[in-house]
């Protein structure tokens, strides 16, 4: 039924002729399907997701003062139905401050300003975190060339909206940005309730992990490559863990990409994951993706991905 | 019995996926619409107009008259993603304890070599350039595009003035002509762009 109502909605809202003369509300979303093949013996064909995401700015005779974010995710062949980032926004004057509210992305390292959802080589945080976005209020903005987000948040993750056990999750980055570099400090500390499907959930084998992070991010663009850092070390219930991460993105062409990643995170022994990967713009909003991922270490699996991605957006 | 119904089961899963992609697919054209994020606005926007206090996200709607009339001032056809609607956005400053427009800025990008060239313009309440910058680009010669001395040319210039690289204008680097000739026509077309949709309106 859920699926239905679903489909009615995008036919609805891409195929209906423009009715609004003027206006700031966006509708965007996509669908991400894949083929992985794990360890050369196991194939999978999957609508890994399928998400609808709409933004609305609300403007006052100054300026835009509020934002409203919402998004739908359908994933795994449509078995998971679940918001993705949704919540409010307050814009101060110049957007030097602002507060949100609702489900978002935590600001945490790389996370603040690069997602990976939809890539196939993914940021470290399934393994680092086992959180990516949660419910809460976050205050951001920027000072000079200083960026700033605090956030508390229920430490629940996308298995809920409620919080279980009052216990928040208190998150914090201060960046720093120039023309093409930029530098972050983060923190994370607090009870977490995993992510059912990270690796820290299968590592442990807890629910939930009362975590401490501290991190240091970098983005670097230079021409052609995009070079990303994230250092972290921490706590899991006492016991000392850390790790990182290198990406490298690199435009052969206007439309070919080459992606490379090395991760490694230490927590009762070490995981490594090495990526190669390529992109390629077939036209616009439609990519095909193939993407190798090599895990070493504690569990040793191979997982070679084809994806085909497509994403539009339309304005009202 | 059981593995019938798993069969059935996974069978309508799959077609929902293809039904659903093919659905997206054959949306490609109607729904697609090249949004050119202006990102960062406020830390930009500060640097284009150190006396800004906000600014305001304006949509414009455009109309098959829109289209011919920008098509034939640039001389080529627009882009698919182009025709759909066009942003811009009101700056707004204190002047005599009023809070007014006291220019716009326009962000749109253009092909290069190695992916999209994001270019952000502002301009004053009479059409002229104030401020050039180029957000995001891969281009090997990012460095000397984004250079002061190449973008300070587009100071003070309308959507009138010409624009040709190595007559009117300097290239940025000899290696950067193309990429020079690419930010030098987007920068032309977000002023045509502007005239036709907002000025004439």
């Amino acid at each position: 039924m859920r699926y239905r109502v679903f489909i009615v909605v995008i036919l609805f809202l891409t195929l209906l002729p423009d009715f609004s003369e003027a206006g700031s509300f966006q509708l965007s979303g996509g669908a991400d399907a894949r083929y992985i093949n794990t360890d050369g013996n196991e194939n999978d064909v999957k609508l890994e997701g399928l998400f609808l995401n709409f933004r609305k700015v609300f403007s006052d005779e100054k300026g835009d003062r509020l934002i409203a974010v919402g998004q739908l995710d359908m994933d795994d062949n449509f078995k998971n139905t679940r918001p993705y980032q949704t919540y409010l926004q307050y814009k101060g004057p110049l957007g030097k401050w602002n507060i949100r509210a609702g489900h978002y992305i935590l600001p945490f390292g790389l996370l603040s300003d690069y997602d990976t959802e939809r890539l196939i080589l993914k940021t470290i945080e399934s393994t680092s975190l086992g959180i990516k976005l949660d419910t809460g209020i976050e205050f951001l903005g920027y000072i000079k060339d200083f960026d700033y987000a605090f956030s508390v948040s229920q430490g629940v993750g996308r298995n809920r909206l409620t919080d279980i056990d009052n216990d928040k999750l208190v998150t914090g980055r201060i960046g720093w940005k120039a023309e093409d570099v930029s530098i972050g400090l983060s923190g994370l500390i607090g009870r977490v309730l995993t992510e059912e499907d990270s690796i820290i959930r299968e590592d442990l084998g807890l629910k939930s992990v009362y975590e401490k992070r501290l991190g240091i991010d970098l983005t670097k663009y230079a021409g052609p490559l995009i070079l990303r850092g994230e250092l972290l070390i921490g706590e899991d219930n006492k016991e000392t863990v850390g790790g990182g991460l290198l990406k490298a993105d690199y435009a052969l062409s206007s439309k070919l990409e080459l992606n490379l990643k090395y991760a490694h995170w230490q927590r009762s022994g070490g995981r490594n994951f090495i990526g190669v990967g390529f992109s390629y713009e077939l036209f616009k909003g439609l990519f095909l993706r193939i993407a190798d991922e090599y895990q070493f270490g504690k569990e040793d699996t191979n997982a070679a991905t084809f994806q085909n991605y497509f994403e539009f957006a339309k304005q009202f | 019995m059981r593995r019938h119904s798993r069969i059935i089961s996974n069978l309508q899963s799959n077609f929902r996926v293809f039904v659903t992609l093919a659905l997206l697919l054959l949306s490609v054209q109607l729904a697609y619409a090249d949004v050119c994020v202006w990102r960062d606005p406020e830390r930009t926007m500060q640097k284009i107009f150190p006396q800004a206090s906000d600014y305001k996200t304006i949509t414009v709607k455009m109309t098959p008259e829109h289209i011919k009339l920008i098509e034939k001032a640039i001389g080529t056809n627009l882009d698919e993603s182009e025709k759909g609607e066009f942003n811009f956005y009101d700056i707004m400053g204190v002047i005599n304890g009023k809070s007014e427009k006291i220019g716009t800025i326009i962000a749109l990008a253009g092909k290069g070599e190695y992916g999209v060239i994001e270019v952000v313009i502002g301009i004053d309440n009479k059409n002229m350039i104030v401020g050039a910058y180029i957000q995001r680009s891969r281009e090997r010669v990012t460095k000397e595009i984004q250079s002061p001395g190449f973008l300070s040319q587009f100071k003070g210039k309308t959507k009138d003035d010409s624009f040709e690289i190595g007559k009117d204008m300097k290239s940025a680097s000899s290696d950067a002509e193309a990429a020079s000739g690419i930010v030098t026509f987007v920068i032309k077309k977000m002023l045509i762009f502007y005239d036709e949709l907002e000025n004439k309106k």
